[in-house]
């Protein structure tokens, strides 16, 4: 036992349900508090058991690693594209300070709306 | 100082943490904290992604779905864009959005930006630089 973890109880959760076709039994330590917060969860009906839950956080874990990994291939593209194309940070800026023109224009034309639907109003 | 978990990040430090591999990419890539912006800034990242980057609309799509980030729209901060224009309008209009979404939201821990203009809110919001953020 891990105290540190203040782990005190030992579970095993069926991690994959059978029709996954790869169900294994999975023995997972978890800290007390942990598990308080996921009795909770279940208490409050969220979830029906502690391996739903379980299974829930880990697909929502898994669907953000690979929502990382694409982002940081995006980027990675990006900044190669920069490079090829001998962009600098002037060169960045340039294209900020014009893209922050179109924004300026459009947030001055929605308060200017905003002020003129505020005043028909009254 | 501890680190903050919820940061509101402007335009200027998404795109360069986007399209230049320094410091500003490794906090947005960290996966340390919480990014939230509008749907102005997101305006803001298509338009220079598109016309002039020239990336397709499929591959626009593709980026900023996988950013790690929280983008509200106008109707989130429509409540606070007098307020925030009164507050940095007369610096730049185009950051009235973001210190809407610092108004409107109660719990957050600042606003990521390099920005001059946002000295302007220090008496009422954090503003981080991305040193302070590695």
């Amino acid at each position: 036992m891990r105290k540190d973890l203040n782990i005190s109880k030992t579970y095993i959760f069926h991690i994959l349900r059978k029709d996954d076709n790869m169900g294994q039994k999975l023995l997972l330590n978890l800290p007390e508090n942990d598990l308080k917060k996921i009795d909770t969860l279940i208490k409050s009906g969220d979830y029906t058991t502690k391996s739903e839950l379980i299974r829930f956080a880990i697909k929502q874990f898994l669907y953000s690693e690979e929502r990382m990994k694409t982002f940081k291939e995006m980027t990675k593209k990006l900044q190669e594209q920069t490079r090829a194309r001998g962009m600098t940070r002037k060169d960045i800026e340039r294209d900020l300070r014009w893209v922050e023109e179109q924004s300026r224009k459009d947030m001055e034309d929605l308060l200017n709306s905003r002020k003129r639907a505020s005043k028909s109003k009254k | 100082m501890d680190k903050p978990k919820i940061l509101l990040i402007d335009a200027t430090v998404l795109f360069s943490g986007l399209v230049y591999q320094g410091l500003k990419n490794k906090v947005l890539e960290s996966g340390k904290y919480i990014f939230l912006t509008t749907e102005f800034v997101i305006t803001e990242l298509y338009r220079i992604l598109a016309l002039k980057r020239g990336l397709s609309n499929e591959s626009i799509a593709k980026l900023i779905v996988s950013i790690p980030i929280i983008a509200v729209d106008y109707n989130f901060i429509k409540d606070s864009l007098e307020e925030a224009d009164r507050l940095i309008g007369f610096r730049d209009k185009s950051d009235v959005s973001l210190v809407a979404l610092a108004l409107t939201l109660k719990k957050h821990d600042g606003i990521w930006s390099t920005d001059a203009d946002f000295d302007v809110v220090r008496n009422r919001f954090k503003v981080w630089k991305t040193r302070e953020l590695l």
